[in-house]
């Protein structure tokens, strides 16, 4: 079915569900909403922003239905629509799913379901839910996590310790999503995706940690072999074939992914938001990653200014996306369910290189949107400065 | 003065009018046929912020006040711990991460006490002196 009709399908079914909630008061819509414009100084899109102000890399729409069949039944539907305009607001169906709890400590979700691979995943599009304008890109960009949502079944148990609320939830699943790669999207297939979350919480802290394993078949990266701007690129090397083969460009059938997370957040007059992560792939172009940051930060009424210290570093691979960052941010709570946030972004990308082959040299690419210079890539700046202005409202 | 320690010294002053209201006002009521009859300050908060649905294995549906209503700020404040603009944030984790939803609100007292004297599994709070018999006292914050 075409997108377009799946997400007119989908909101006919949440007006009509609407509709009959108003009779049986069984059905409940929120909404979130997050507007605003980036820039930098740079002429290569960085972090998918230029020189020239960008008003659909931060701006999203997000409306939620959660619909309970009867009053008493433990049963109830929960839908999402989500738009970006990094997608140019195509609607997408990021949460469709049924939840059931069998009990008071136990609540099982099956459906399409947010992934949980780190520790604000399964909220990074609710803007007044963070601090930043976006979770820092280092960990939270599309580098690192390029898909959000999978297919599957969701367990949440419940426990109280003292003054702490302790939740495991266990996720299994797959996922076909589109990896824009040069100028193809390149499909990808996750199978047997296990995500394990531990999340203590009291009233001031809250404890996280995270595992994932999961197995990916990227069979179409064949077809990208054939794009002529790859072929181009490949052309520097003194035997193609062998580049291929070494690097893992033209077979990646069996790759397998592991990601591992801690993090917590304090969040009383101070706030402080740490997390660390390291994703290691086997049998993938794509390089094994580790990246974290710290912020700082005070609410002083309704002003909460930060500080942010991010980075990431890559091995294995010759996509090398190393850079550190420090983002300074002012967010301005203008209700008790609106926030305006201001954040300056400077990053400095590391000048390295890696040498896959006797002549052959590849430069660092930070989290800059272009191929190495060797391939016909745009020259990049090593310091990058990005600002950026979000509204964000929940409704 | 300046405008802003005008702003400040009414925000005081509303704040402690607020306090000294319902720092000893609020009654958290139940039906009167609940076997419930006390029930600690962390089972209100996890009750009242969807981390469960029981008191003591009694399950129990919550319904709160509008956020319009200074009883609401004093109770989030007091009994949960949550400012409005932390409670904000917290309910959008939970709504938007299928992990929980808010009570649903009623618009007054006398509202949650005609709904909770109708309802047996059903929680909610008001000021002391609103109590009527339709309801049975579980405690007072």
């Amino acid at each position: 079915m075409d997108s377009r009709l799946k997400a007119l399908f989908l909101i006919s079914t949440c007006l009509m569900f609407t509709s009959q909630a108003s009779a049986n008061d069984s059905i409940r819509t929120d909404a979130f909403i997050t507007t605003g414009g980036s820039f930098s100084d740079s002429k290569v899109p960085f972090e998918g922003v230029e020189r020239d102000i960008n008003f659909n890399q931060l701006s999203r729409i997000g409306i939620n239905y959660i619909y309970t069949p009867k009053h008493n039944m433990p049963v109830t539907f929960t839908g999402q629509l989500l738009a970006r305009g990094i997608t140019q607001w195509a609607v997408e169906s990021e949460w469709a799913l049924v939840s059931y709890r069998p009990s008071s400590q136990w609540l099982i979700n099956t459906g399409k379901i947010r992934t949980a691979l780190l520790m604000l995943s399964q909220f990074h599009d609710v803007g007044v839910s963070y601090p930043w304008t976006t979770p820092p890109e280092e960990l939270y960009g599309f580098a690192n996590i390029p898909f959000t949502s999978m297919s599957g079944v969701e367990t949440v148990n419940t426990q109280f310790v003292g003054d702490w609320t302790v939740k495991t939830k266990l996720q299994i699943g797959s996922h076909k999503f589109k990896v824009p790669a040069v100028s193809i999207l390149v499909p990808v297939k996750l199978e047997q995706l296990y995500q394990f979350q531990i999340n203590a919480s009291s009233d001031t802290l809250t404890l996280h940690m995270g595992l994932t394993t999961g197995n990916f078949q990227a069979e179409e990266l064949t077809t990208l072999m054939q794009d002529p701007r790859v072929q181009a690129a490949l052309s520097v090397f003194p035997d193609p074939s062998a580049v291929t083969g070494a690097l893992n460009l033209a077979d990646t059938t069996n790759g397998s992914v592991e990601f591992g997370n801690f993090g917590f957040i304090y969040d009383d007059n101070f706030l402080v938001i740490a997390e660390g992560a390291k994703r290691r792939l086997s049998n993938s172009t794509f390089p094994t990653s580790q990246a974290g940051f710290i912020t700082l930060g005070y609410h002083y009424n309704q002003f909460t200014p930060h500080i942010t210290f991010s980075e990431i570093s890559t091995s294995n691979s010759i996509i090398l996306q190393e850079q550190k960052s420090v983002i300074l941010g002012l967010n301005i709570n203008t209700s008790s369910s609106s926030v305006l946030k201001f954040e300056i972004k400077h990053t400095e990308i590391g000048d390295g290189s890696v040498t896959p082959f006797p002549g052959i040299t590849i430069n660092n690419l930070g989290l800059y949107d272009t191929l190495p210079t060797i391939m016909g890539g745009d020259a990049i700046n090593f310091d990058v400065t990005k600002v950026s202005v979000t509204y964000s409202v929940v409704l | 003065m300046k405008l802003a320690n005008y702003a400040h010294l009414a925000l005081l002053v509303s704040l402690s009018f607020a306090s000294s209201a319902f720092a000893e006002g609020i009654a958290l009521i139940v039906h009167p046929s609940s076997t419930l009859s006390d029930a600690s300050k962390d089972e209100v908060k996890r009750l009242f912020l969807s981390k469960t649905d029981a008191i003591q294995g009694v399950k129990l549906k919550p319904v709160a006040q509008t956020p319009t209503q200074p009883i609401r700020v004093v109770f989030d404040e007091d009994a949960l711990g949550k400012s409005p603009s932390k409670s904000k944030a917290y309910w959008s984790r939970m709504i938007f991460t299928a992990s929980g939803t808010p009570p649903p609100q009623k618009e007054s007292s006398a509202e949650i006490i005609s709904w909770v004297s109708t309802h047996p599994d059903s929680i909610g709070y008001v000021e002391v002196e609103q109590v009527t018999d339709g309801v049975k006292i579980l405690k007072e914050i």
